[in-house]
């Protein structure tokens, strides 16, 4: 009896097409709508259709974004972001990697701890966080008992504009070391061992071996850890959500929440679109590079 | 409603699908977390609705007062929208200013809109136009931790801001502050300039009216109890919600707040609760109270707008609104359920809601809406709220960021 993808050329379609149809739903398909909605005033609930609540008015939207300092400062807080959450989220997560990848029963409860984080619901994070960050939170006590020459005076650490973005990325890193974690756990299990007794042999440091052995294994990932990092750095929401609102002063509004703003409280679809689409290019940079790389990956 | 359900609507409504009702006459209701405390009387009054209404069958959709907002832009830009939501004012009106909600006001009867306190219908209201019918109400009372109060060596409490702000320092001394106010991202802060006699537009509502001398007074006020150190700064971003939070470990001494709140503070700090006494509402130097409103609104794209608004008419007439009152520690936005005894009555062993009931039901009678809408509300409030953190965190001074806030809403205002 022939396999169903030996007797048609369409069976590979039949397939795929699931998951095809999934995806053009809930993806392809609001993504359209969205470019459309880029180029008009959307007046919602104004028509039973879509498409009738639109307003076209061409590049108005770009106009008016290319002329809103508030979509410039969103856009440097977002690259602040980014610059400032990647870094760590690539080289911490292979230091508690390295520290976990051990074949030792005692290691699994510190995988779990520094996993946990990842499954916390982003609400409880926010109140857990909110509250450490407290004038009379942990921050500040920890903060003045170890740095009481730095730290004079407890701080409002997510009502000052200085301190708001970073605190916020604080928490994104916090929740992000474990998921990373994971991904450089599979890449240390995956150098064969022989070559660490190989230059165990050899008399090389601990140290040493991680320095020329672990960490040249480890590149591949650490270049998929920092494209996805980036990624996610661009659309990062809930921990703004939760923490700040953005505020204060739009000290934290980045592109994705200032997107929020626009389409959910002030109900500007159009422009929020148009913001979407700015988002859409800036994250299919990153996009094509992860491709690129996993391609380079797959042929080496 | 997920995200990916919302995307099927828009979707089934491009395609010319919208729900439509196969037989008889059929009215979406969504209201704002009722389920489970309040199901029974909700599906009891919508039962007694279909009976009065032959051939008229209701839905009732709960939705958590989280999402109401999200799932609302979702159903109306999907063309499903609910034919009758609970939503507040300011919500509704940046729908209404969209064109999504139906003006109601030809459809109402002067003996109708009579029926409604003043200031209820006014909350409900866009440019003149009705585009909802007011439900239920609330005003804030002072709930006050006696425990802090005592440990202070404290005795009254005092009815206004200033009043209370005096008595910092003895609270300071035992790690407490005296009140947070709301001006995290709320209207609250417009409320407390109205409070105090401010005026926010000139009679056209075309202009700014703040910065004047009782403004500028007003705003330093506000502004010098953060410069001071009076209130922490962490106090410019708080909600309402954390807020409570803060009242209910003991971090403040006075919680402004609607009395259906004490139900929160019963179930999380029982301890607490044991030890609260309840007041008027603190205020400004006016001496104006001000009241929160819930409403009924009627989408623009409703399958039958005369249902809808024959049950937003049922649901808020006073025999009903009188009986959620009961349940509830809400008050009425018709005047006849405001006039019943229910809320003017202590029995030997009332407790302290019933006492909050009667505190902020006298205070109904004086109530006012503090901040009428405003074209563009939602802007104006954020460039106020932006002007006041940076005075507040030092950036300007108090009387430079009210000019700038001037200027902002000016420009706003302006705008088409």
């Amino acid at each position: 009896m022939k396999r169903l993808s030996q007797q048609s050329p369409w069976a590979p379609f039949l397939f795929l097409a699931p998951a095809g149809a999934i995806l053009s739903l809930f993806w392809f398909l609001p993504a359209i709508m969205a470019v459309f909605a880029s180029f008009a005033q959307v007046n919602l609930g104004s028509s039973r259709h879509f498409f009738g609540q639109f307003k076209w008015i061409g590049l108005d939207n770009y106009v008016a974004m290319a002329h809103d300092p508030l979509f410039y400062k969103s856009l440097l807080n977002s690259w602040i972001y980014l610059i400032g959450v990647v870094p760590p989220l690539v080289v911490l997560p292979l230091i508690l990697a390295i520290l976990v990848n051990r074949p030792n029963r005692a290691m699994g409860p510190f995988r779990v701890a520094y996993y946990l984080p990842v499954v916390i619901p982003i609400v409880v994070v926010g109140l857990v966080w909110k509250w450490l960050y407290a004038e009379n939170g942990l921050v500040n006590f920890v903060g003045q008992s170890l740095f009481p020459w730095l730290l004079r005076h407890p701080l409002p650490w997510l009502s000052l504009p200085e301190t708001a973005l970073g605190a916020v990325m604080v928490v994104t890193v916090w929740k992000g070391l474990g998921y990373y974690m994971m991904i450089y756990l599979a890449g240390l299990q995956a150098i064969p061992r022989d070559i660490y007794e190989s230059a165990d042999l050899d008399g090389a440091s601990p140290l040493q071996q991680h320095r020329y052995l672990t960490l040249p294994y480890m590149v591949p990932s650490m270049g998929l850890v920092a494209i996805i990092s980036c990624i996610n750095a661009l659309k990062a929401f809930a921990e703004i959500w939760v923490l700040t609102k953005g505020g204060p002063l739009d000290a934290s509004t980045t592109t994705v929440y200032y997107l929020y703003q626009q389409a959910f409280e002030n109900l500007n679809m159009g422009y929020a679109s148009a913001l979407g689409m700015v988002l859409f290019a800036m994250t299919l940079v990153f996009s094509f590079l992860n491709k690129g790389y996993g391609d380079r990956a797959a042929m080496a | 409603m997920t995200k990916g359900t919302a995307c099927l609507l828009a979707i089934l409504a491009l395609t010319g699908c919208a729900h439509e009702t196969t037989s008889g006459r059929h009215v979406e209701f969504w209201t704002m977390a009722l389920k489970p405390t309040f199901t029974g009387y909700i599906q009891s009054t919508l039962a007694a609705f279909e009976k009065q209404h032959p051939g008229v069958t209701v839905t009732w959709v709960d939705v958590p007062g989280s999402a109401i907002e999200d799932k609302t832009i979702s159903a109306v830009s999907s063309g499903t929208s609910p034919d009758l939501v609970n939503l507040n004012p300011d919500f509704s009106q940046r729908l209404g200013s969209k064109g999504a909600l139906l003006d109601l006001t030809a459809s109402l009867s002067a003996d109708v809109k009579a029926r409604y306190f003043p200031s209820a219908l006014e909350a409900t209201s866009l440019d003149g136009k009705i585009i909802g019918i007011p439900w239920y109400l609330s005003t804030q009372v002072s709930i006050v931790n006696r425990a802090l109060w005592r440990k202070a060596g404290l005795d009254r409490v005092p009815t206004d801001y200033r009043g209370l702000a005096a008595l910092a320092p003895r609270l300071k001394a035992i790690g407490a502050v005296p009140v947070l106010p709301n001006l995290g991202d709320s209207i609250h802060l417009l409320e407390l300039l109205a409070m105090d006699g401010v005026p926010l537009l000139t009679p056209d509502r075309r202009h700014p009216a703040f910065d004047t001398p009782v403004g500028r007074k007003s705003f330093r006020f506000w502004v010098g109890l953060f410069t001071s150190g009076t209130l922490p700064k962490e106090a410019l971003s708080l909600d309402h919600r954390e807020i409570i939070d803060r009242f209910m470990s003991g971090q403040s001494a006075v919680l402004g707040s609607g009395p259906q709140f004490l139900k929160t503070i019963r179930d999380n700090a029982p301890q607490l609760y044991k030890d609260l006494d309840v007041g008027p509402q603190v205020g400004g130097t006016s001496g104006r109270v001000g009241v929160s409103v819930m409403n009924l609104v009627i989408p623009t794209i409703c399958n039958d707008p005369q249902d809808a608004l024959d049950l937003a008419l049922f649901i808020t007439n006073g025999e009903n609104q009188l009986a959620f009152c009961k349940l509830a520690g809400i008050l009425p936005s018709v005047k006849s359920a405001a006039a019943d005894p229910f809320f003017q009555t202590l029995g030997a062993t009332a407790s302290i809601e019933d006492r909050a009931r009667k505190v902020a039901s006298t205070q109904l009678l004086r109530s006012a809406l503090l901040v009428p809408p405003m074209p563009h509300q939602n802007d104006l409030k954020r460039a106020m709220n932006e002007a006041f953190q940076r005075a507040a965190l030092g950036q300007q001074s108090a009387d430079e960021a009210l000019k700038q806030a001037a200027a902002d809403w000016e420009r706003i205002l302006a705008s088409p």
